[in-house]
């Protein structure tokens, strides 16, 4: 089952350039793909027409085999949850229980159960001392992952992130990352979509898709799209470490090519 | 000494039922000319670390003092001359693209040093001196900060600090949500200024940032200074001591080291320099 479908979507902010110009892509449910490009390529624009805050001018959206229309938006929302990248944009509650609070409360959770489950994802995001702090108090970092809470707690199949780690230290990175992952355990249609500068991130994921300049110009596994190595010189992309330390060893006079990661790396070059 | 902290202590919103401690007994030096990155978890106080530094929030014990002005609760220690300070600090917000304000860039950029005292002409030269040296040229003077993308937007608003020429330029995270290549320009750029004599502090969660341009790090944990060192001290010592998480090519290094292989680790800030590093550790081995 196709967790989600994009077909020829089209989309201008000033109706002269595209800024998202014919992409179309397919995602697996229970997948998470890794989205890159550089500022300006159209990555966020995409999810915003995903969730239908922006309308396209041409083109179709499919979530869970729903088509995305006016009629279908409000059920489509109610399965999918987006969490940008500037957190002060996105608080309503003035404390940062009250915060999570809100979507469950829209969601029409029993109130009998929201404590529970405010509890359980502040915990996840280790945000639980904080409950009753004002969200204009915490650090920017604080607040991405009160941020991340209040979406999870909504128990989305699709989780967009836009960029919504970019604050957070790498553990906490890793965290949120690694609680996603674990919640697909239990929900196996939770897809994840990742909007990322991270490339070692982007290596782990189970699909990674490039865009330039409102086009799609790579999408498949981390290992393929990598291989595309004029393609993303040419756009100017970095490249996953093991790739960048590769190619300097070989202007050294070290071939090793065909190693698959760094520990066969580090054991080649000690012997 | 340039900048030293003396037993500094911020409560946010003492005596309120919202009161937090985000501060407590911070005592350090920075030198003139130091490139200093500032690591810790979110939420351990750097931003509102860097605050004082400038007098936007007063220390609610001790006090911070930039050459000769001090910025203090008390009356008769603190500076008049916070204005001074102020132009002698400039300090670059977490996501500065949300301030701006005005029709133009070149407006936008200008704002400060006319606040400043600067002619309008004057101030115009400095901003678009600025905004030449943060890589936007003469076809964005008059466009408006709004039809600019993110990055081009940060670009603006760290010109509008650059075009004040502070002495000391403190970031906070001025690369997050940044794209690497734009990234790299970004510390291109701070690098430049700090070889031209800027004194830069750099708030980063990047690993490969600290490792690469600073010189000198300070460690946060819980509001207090755990430690002031040097990258290369810092992630040779035990494993995730500050959960910081040790940059990949670090890592590497570690891997490397740990197997035999003699790196000479003064050498290694990055990719290419461990690449030699590599090269000339095997060649002594044969």
């Amino acid at each position: 089952m196709l967790a989600l479908e994009v077909k020829n979507l089209f989309f201008s902010y000033d109706g002269k350039h595209d800024a998202v110009n014919d992409v179309s892509f397919q995602v697996q449910r229970g997948k998470y793909v890794s989205i890159i490009g550089h500022n300006g390529s159209g990555k966020s624009t995409l999810a915003k027409l995903i969730i239908g805050l922006l309308s396209f001018k041409k083109g179709e959206v499919r979530v869970f085999d729903q088509l995305l229309t006016n009629e279908s938006l409000h059920e489509i929302r109610s399965k999918v949850g987006i969490v940008f990248q500037n957190p002060d944009n996105q608080f309503i509650g003035a404390t940062v229980k009250d915060d999570i609070a809100f979507g469950l409360e829209n969601r029409l959770v029993p109130h009998e159960d929201m404590e529970d489950i405010i509890q359980k994802f502040a915990a996840k995001v280790r945000m639980k001392e904080f409950l009753e702090s004002e969200p204009a108090n915490l650090s920017g970092g604080q607040k991405q992952r009160v941020a991340i809470a209040g979406i999870l707690a909504m128990s989305p199949d699709l989780v967009i992130l836009d960029e919504a780690t970019s604050m957070l230290d790498p553990k906490g990175k890793r965290e949120v990352k690694e609680t996603l992952l674990e919640m697909r355990e239990e929900n196996p249609n939770l897809t994840i979509l990742s909007i990322t500068h991270d490339i070692e991130e982007a290596t782990i994921s189970d699909e990674v898709i490039v865009m330039h300049q409102g086009k799609i110009i790579l999408n498949g596994a981390p290992k393929e799209v990598f291989a595309n190595e004029d393609i993303l010189k040419e756009i100017d992309l970095d490249f996953p470490f093991i790739q960048k330390i590769k190619k300097v060893l070989k202007l050294q006079g070290i071939d090793v090519e065909n190693l698959a990661n760094l520990e066969e790396l580090a054991d080649f070059l000690c012997r | 000494m340039p900048i030293k902290y003396t037993d500094v202590s911020f409560t946010y919103n003492d005596k309120t039922p919202f009161s937090y401690e985000a501060l407590r007994g911070v005592n350090l030096e920075i030198l003139d000319g130091s490139f200093t990155a500032i690591v810790g978890k979110t939420g351990c106080g750097k931003s509102t670390l860097i605050q004082q530094l400038n007098g936007l929030l007063i220390p609610s014990e001790g006090e911070v003092a930039v050459n000769q002005y001090v910025v203090s609760k008390n009356r008769k220690r603190r500076t008049k001359k916070i204005k001074e300070l102020r132009k002698l600090v400039g300090i670059v917000f977490q996501f500065p693209e949300y301030q701006l304000f005005e029709e133009t860039v070149e407006k936008d950029v200008a704002f400060g040093p006319k606040n400043f005292g600067l002619s309008n002409e004057e101030a115009l030269k400095n901003a678009h001196d600025a905004l030449r040296l943060v890589g936007l040229d003469d076809t964005f003077f008059k466009r408006s900060p709004f039809d600019l993308s993110g990055g081009e937007r940060r670009r603006v608003a760290i010109a509008g600090i650059l075009a004040l020429k502070p002495s000391i330029l403190v970031l906070d995270e001025p690369t997050a949500g940044l794209d690497p290549r734009g990234a790299r320009e970004m510390m291109k750029l701070f690098k430049g200024l700090h070889d031209n004599g800027t004194t830069v502090i750099l708030v980063t969660h990047d690993m490969n940032i600290v490792l690469e341009y600073s010189d000198t790090v300070i460690v946060m944990e819980d509001g207090e200074v755990r430690e002031i060192t040097t990258p290369l001290q810092l992630f040779n010592q035990e494993n995730d001591l500050y959960s910081l998480e040790t940059p990949l090519l670090y890592k590497f290094v570690k891997l490397l080291s740990d197997q035999g292989l003699k790196l000479n680790l003064n050498e290694i800030k990055d990719i290419e320099s461990l690449g030699a590093a590599i090269a000339k550790a095997r060649g002594n081995k044969k």
